[in-house]
C-alpha cells in the first residue's frame, strides 16, 4: 500500500467526519441506545458527553506533527533520571530500542517515545522482580522441552543486568567500543547476533531470550498508555491511528457498520490514576439523583470541550 | 487456631458463573447460601478505568497470581512436568465473577451430536471409527434434556442472535440427523430451539461482511454468531436491566463498565444478594473439601482467610464445587474424593479426559486497498459458519471425528499486541515498523475453533515435585495434540485457505497445520475442560447428569470440568446450562431425593 492510498483513505474519512462525526450529546446518547438503566451511573455520562463533543481533527498527523514536545535522550536526561539503569546501560538500551523500533519516514521511533524511561520504570516495579511469576525450585531449564516455557530462576531485572553485561563484553571485544557508540549498521549486526544466539559472552538465559524480552518491552513502551512513561505525546498511538481510551467509556455503536476508515486523534487515561485504589472521586452535582459522579478535570485535553455538562440519563438504574 | 463456623445450607467454592448461578437459584428458593471466593470483590465500578492494554491484557491483572499457585505441564507421561512459571497458553481468572468477568461473551449451545457422540459416531460409521486411544464417551444427558437449561442461561444473560433452527413445539422437532433447513438468517446446523434468542444479533461490520460473502461463495452458510455482549438494551425475567454494547473494543481480559457484557457481577450475583439469603466471603481460599467417605458425603470445607492467614472450617449441607475447571479437579484430588485416573490402566476417573480446544487453521489476508475500523469491536462480534463442525459433514472418508466452528471476529485491535506483517517481514527494525503500520487496519484473519477429543494420555493429576504457597502439590497437566487434532487441523487448513482466497486479499499467509507438539508458551484459549466428567456410569465418570458426585451425594461439581470432551465452540453457554441443571439437582436433593436418577 502506498502512502497515496493511505492519504486518500484519510481524505474520505474526513469528508465523512465533517458531515457526521461532530454530533450532539443527545445524538450520541441516542446512538448509544442508552435507556437510563446504566449500571455504573454518572461516570459514563461524563465520558459520553466528552466523546460526543469530540471533534475530528482531520487527517492522520504527519511525522513532523507528531514531534510536539521533544523527548530528552538518555544522555541529556542524565544518570539521575534512571532508577534501575546506570547511564551506560540506559544509553545502550535506548540504542537497542531505537534499532528495534526506529524513527522512519512514517514517524518517530523508540527514542522519541521515551521507551528507555518506560523500561527503567517497569524494571523497578513488580514486573521487574517477577512478582507474579512462579519462582519455586527446582529450576530445570536444561530438561525443558522447547514448548514448556520459561524455566530459569532469574527474573527480568536479573536478566537485563546479566545480558547488558554480556553485551558490553562482546561489543568491547569485537568493536573496542560501547554498543551506543556503534553506527546503525553495526548495531543492527549485533542485534541480529543476539537474535541468532551468536554471542559467546551469553550463557543462559540466551541472547535470544533477552532479545525477545527486550522486543516485547519496546513495543509496550511504544504503545502503552503514556501514564507508564513511554508513548510520549502519544506518538505510538498517532503512528497506529489508535484512538487510545476515548473509545473507552465512549461508544462506537453508531459508527461500527460504516465502510470508511474513521480517524480519531488519541486520548489517554490522562490524570486518571492507575493505582488499584485510586479510582477518581467526582464532586457531587446538583440534580444528580444517585448522589454520584461528575467528571474529573479535563483541563489538558485538547480534544474535549465542555465536559462539565451532565446528562440526566445516567442515573443508577440499579441491578443491585 | 481454627475458626469454626455455623453450618450453611449451600456452599459454593468460587463465585463465578457456575457458583453464582447455583447461589441465585437456591437463594431464590429461600436457602441460606454462602460463596467462598479466593479473590476480591469487584463490579462495574472497578471496570471504569480499565481500558489499559498493558496492565490488563498483557500483564494479566485479572488472572490467577502464578506466584501463589500454578500447574505443571508436559506433553506425555514420560516427560518431567515443569511449572508454568509465566502465563502462556491459558489464563485462569480469579475474583468475584471469575473468568466470566474477562471473557468475550461468545455463547453457544453444543450440538445434539456432542452429547451422544460415542453412540452416534458408532451408529453412523461403526465402532472402528473411534480409535483405541480415544476414551470418547456419551455425556449421560441429551441435548433435549439440557435444552431448557440452555434457555435459562440465555434468557438470564440476554444472549443476542438469530435462530436458525426454531421449532414451535417439541413435536415439531426435526431430530438429530435431520437435514438442516437453509436460507434463514441464523445457524441452520444448531440444535432445534424452542425459543428465539433473547435479543437480536450483533451489528454487521464491513470486515465481517467480506468474510460472509466469501464463505457463501465457497458454499458455506455464514451467520452472525451468538453473543453475550447485548445487541440492545435488555431486561431479563429477574428484572435485571442492562444497556447495550458500545463496541468499544475492550472485552477480552477486561471487565465491561457498561454492564453490557453479561457477567455474574451484573446478573446473577445482584439477584442472589437481593434475596437476603446470600453472602460472598472474599479472600477465602478453599484448600480442602472435608470428605466423609463411609457416609458417601462431604461435611464442608477447610479454607484460609488470605487476609489473616487463619484456617477456617465451614460446614455445609450441600457443597457446590464451582471453581475454574482445573481447580475443581485439583480440589477433588487434594481432598481424596473419587479414584484418581491412571493412564497406564485406564482405570480411575478423577483427572480423566482433560480436553482443550483445537484452535487451528488461521490464514491471514493483507488487503492493500482496504482500511477497516478494526480498533472498534466487541468480544463476541463474529461471523462464522458451522458447515465444518460436529457431524455436519460426512466423515466416512475422513480420518478424524468432529470438526469446529469457523469464524472471523472483530473484537477490537490494540496497539501493543497488534503488529500484522506479511510473510518474510523481519520482526524488528525499519521494515517491521513500516509494514506493521501499513497493514495495521488492513489485515484480516480467521480460524476454526475445533473440538478437542480425549486421549488416554491427556489427563490431570497431582505433581510429585512442585507445591503451591500452602505446601499442597500443584496440579499436573499432561497434554499434547492427538492424531485427531492434527488431521482435523490439516483438513481445516485446506478449507480455510479456500475461504481466504475468496476474500481476495492482495497477499496471503496461508494457514498451516499444527506443530508436532502442543505449545504451552503461546496463548491459545482458556477453554480447559474435563477431568471431573459427567456420565451415566460411575465406573467411567465422576458426576451424574445432575453434576452430583457419584461418591458424595451432597457434592455437586458443575462447570467445564464436567465435559467428557470439548466441542467446536466456546464452553460458557454449556457451563451455564449445566450449572442451572445442577441447581435443579440440588433442589431435588433437598427434597430428599438422595442420589438422583
Amino acid at each position: 500500500m502506498s502512502d497515496d492510498t493511505h492519504d486518500s483513505d484519510s481524505d474520505r474519512s474526513d469528508e465523512k467526519a465533517e458531515s457526521s462525526w461532530y454530533f450532539s450529546r443527545r445524538g450520541m446518547l441516542e446512538g448509544a441506545g442508552i435507556t437510563g438503566s446504566l449500571v455504573v451511573g454518572g461516570a459514563i455520562g461524563y465520558d459520553l458527553a466528552a466523546l460526543g463533543e469530540k471533534r475530528p481533527d482531520g487527517e492522520a498527523p504527519s511525522p513532523d506533527e507528531m514531534l510536539t514536545e521533544p523527548t530528552p535522550t538518555a544522555e541529556e536526561a542524565g544518570a539521575g533520571a534512571f532508577g534501575f539503569f546506570n547511564l551506560d546501560q540506559a544509553r545502550t538500551v535506548e540504542a537497542l530500542a531505537e534499532r528495534i523500533y526506529p524513527a522512519t519516514d512514517r514517524g518517530p521511533g523508540a527514542t522519541e517515545a521515551g521507551v528507555v524511561f518506560f523500561l527503567d520504570t517497569r524494571l523497578q516495579g513488580p514486573w521487574g522482580s517477577g512478582e507474579k511469576w512462579y519462582m519455586e525450585g527446582p529450576f530445570r531449564p536444561e530438561e525443558a522441552v522447547p514448548n514448556q516455557g520459561w524455566q530459569y530462576g532469574l527474573v527480568p531485572r536479573e536478566v537485563y543486568t546479566q545480558s547488558l553485561t554480556a553485551l558490553r563484553e562482546y561489543v568491547g571485544q569485537e568493536y573496542n567500543s560501547m554498543f551506543f557508540e556503534l553506527n546503525n549498521e553495526q548495531q543492527r549486526t549485533v542485534i541480529s547476533a543476539l537474535q541468532n544466539e551468536n554471542i559467546p559472552t551469553f550463557g543462559t538465559p540466551t541472547s535470544n531470550d533477552f532479545f525477545e524480552m527486550l522486543r516485547s518491552g519496546v513495543l509496550e513502551g511504544m504503545f502503552s498508555d503514556p501514564a507508564y512513561g513511554g508513548n510520549r505525546n502519544m506518538v505510538g498511538w498517532k503512528l497506529k491511528e489508535f484512538p487510545g481510551t476515548p473509545g473507552s467509556l465512549g461508544s462506537y455503536r453508531a459508527r461500527i457498520e460504516e465502510d470508511q476508515f474513521i480517524h480519531l486523534s488519541p486520548t489517554a487515561l490522562e490524570g486518571q490514576n492507575l493505582g488499584p485504589d485510586l479510582k477518581p472521586t467526582y464532586p457531587e452535582e446538583a440534580g444528580d439523583g444517585d448522589g454520584g459522579t461528575a467528571p474529573p478535570d479535563q483541563t489538558d485535553s485538547a480534544n474535549r470541550t465542555d465536559t462539565t455538562n451532565r446528562t440526566d440519563n445516567t442515573t443508577q438504574g440499579g441491578s443491585e | 487456631m481454627v475458626v469454626q463456623h455455623d453450618p450453611v445450607e449451600v456452599l459454593t467454592i468460587g463465585a463465578g458463573w457456575a457458583g453464582s448461578i447455583v447461589a441465585m437459584e437456591l437463594a431464590q428458593e429461600g436457602r441460606d447460601v454462602l460463596s467462598l471466593e479466593r479473590g476480591a470483590e469487584r463490579g462495574p465500578d472497578e471496570y471504569l478505568l480499565m481500558h489499559d492494554e498493558l496492565r490488563y491484557d498483557l500483564h494479566y491483572e485479572f488472572m490467577q497470581d502464578l506466584s501463589k499457585g500454578t500447574f505443571t505441564i508436559r506433553h506425555n507421561p514420560q516427560q518431567r512436568a515443569l511449572p508454568m512459571r509465566r502465563y502462556g497458553f491459558c489464563l485462569p481468572g480469579t475474583g468475584v465473577g471469575g473468568a466470566g468477568v474477562h471473557w468475550n461473551g461468545q455463547t453457544w449451545r453444543f450440538l445434539p451430536y456432542d452429547f451422544e457422540i460415542r453412540s452416534r459416531t458408532t451408529e453412523l460409521y461403526g465402532e472402528d471409527k473411534i480409535p483405541d486411544w480415544m476414551p470418547l464417551q456419551d455425556w449421560g444427558i441429551t441435548y433435549e434434556e439440557l435444552r431448557p437449561y440452555y434457555w435459562k442461561f440465555e434468557e438470564m444473560a440476554g444472549i443476542s442472535g438469530e435462530a436458525g433452527n426454531l421449532v414451535e413445539s417439541m413435536e415439531g422437532e426435526t431430530g438429530i440427523n435431520a437435514e438442516p433447513s437453509f436460507g434463514g438468517g441464523g445457524n441452520p446446523f444448531e440444535g432445534a430451539r424452542l425459543h428465539d434468542y433473547a435479543t437480536p444479533p450483533m451489528q454487521q461490520t464491513p470486515s465481517l461482511e467480506q468474510f460472509m460473502d466469501a464463505a457463501a461463495e465457497v458454499g458455506y452458510h455464514p451467520f452472525i454468531c451468538p453473543s453475550a455482549n447485548l445487541s440492545e438494551a435488555y431486561t431479563n425475567s429477574d428484572g435485571v436491566e442492562r444497556d447495550p454494547c458500545q463496541y468499544c473494543g475492550f472485552c477480552d481480559r477486561f471487565g465491561c463498565e457498561w454492564g453490557a457484557k453479561a457477567d455474574a457481577t451484573v446478573t446473577t450475583i445482584p439477584v442472589a444478594r437481593d434475596t437476603g439469603n446470600y453472602e460472598i466471603r472474599t479472600q477465602a481460599e478453599v484448600l480442602e473439601i472435608l470428605y466423609n467417605e463411609p457416609a458417601n458425603r462431604v461435611n464442608g470445607v477447610r479454607y484460609i482467610d488470605r487476609e489473616t492467614g487463619e484456617t477456617h472450617i465451614q460446614p455445609a449441607e450441600v457443597v457446590a464445587l464451582t471453581a475454574f475447571a482445573l481447580n475443581n479437579v485439583h480440589l477433588l484430588l487434594l481432598s481424596g474424593i473419587g479414584e484418581p485416573y491412571d493412564p497406564a490402566t485406564g482405570e480411575g476417573v478423577v483427572g480423566k479426559n482433560y480436553c482443550y480446544q483445537n484452535n487451528c487453521a488461521a490464514p491471514v489476508g493483507y488487503f492493500d486497498d482496504e482500511k477497516w475500523n478494526l480498533y472498534m469491536g466487541a468480544g463476541a462480534l463474529l461471523a462464522g459458519f458451522d458447515d465444518n463442525n460436529g457431524n455436519n459433514f460426512d466423515h466416512s472418508d475422513l480420518d478424524f471425528i468432529h470438526g469446529g466452528n469457523t469464524a472471523i471476529e472483530q473484537i477490537g485491535t490494540r496497539p501493543i499486541d497488534h503488529n500484522p506483517t506479511p510473510p518474510d517481514t523481519p520482526s524488528w527494525g525499519e521494515e517491521f515498523k513500516n509494514k506493521s503500520l501499513e497493514y495495521n487496519y488492513s489485515t484480516l484473519s480467521f480460524n476454526t475453533q475445533g473440538a478437542q477429543l480425549p486421549s488416554r494420555t491427556n489427563y490431570l493429576d497431582l505433581d510429585p515435585n512442585y507445591t503451591n504457597q500452602h505446601g499442597q502439590p500443584l496440579l499436573r497437566m499432561t497434554f499434547d495434540w492427538t492424531p485427531n487434532d492434527q488431521k482435523m487441523a490439516d483438513f481445516m487448513v485446506e478449507k480455510n485457505n479456500e475461504v481466504m482466497k475468496a476474500m481476495n486479499p492482495s497477499q496471503m499467509k496461508p494457514a498451516e497445520g499444527h506443530d508436532p507438539h502442543f505449545d504451552f508458551t503461546t496463548y491459545q484459549s482458556t477453554h480447559n475442560v474435563g477431568g471431573a466428567i459427567m456420565g451415566a456410569d460411575p465406573e467411567t465418570s465422576v458426576v451424574n447428569s445432575y453434576l452430583q458426585h457419584w461418591d458424595a451425594e451432597n457434592l455437586f461439581v458443575p462447570g467445564a470440568s464436567a465435559f467428557p470432551h470439548n466441542s467446536g465452540y466456546n464452553p460458557t453457554g454449556t457451563v451455564g446450562a449445566l450449572s442451572f441443571r445442577a441447581a435443579d439437582g440440588i433442589k431435588r436433593y433437598f427434597d430428599g431425593a438422595g442420589m438422583l436418577e
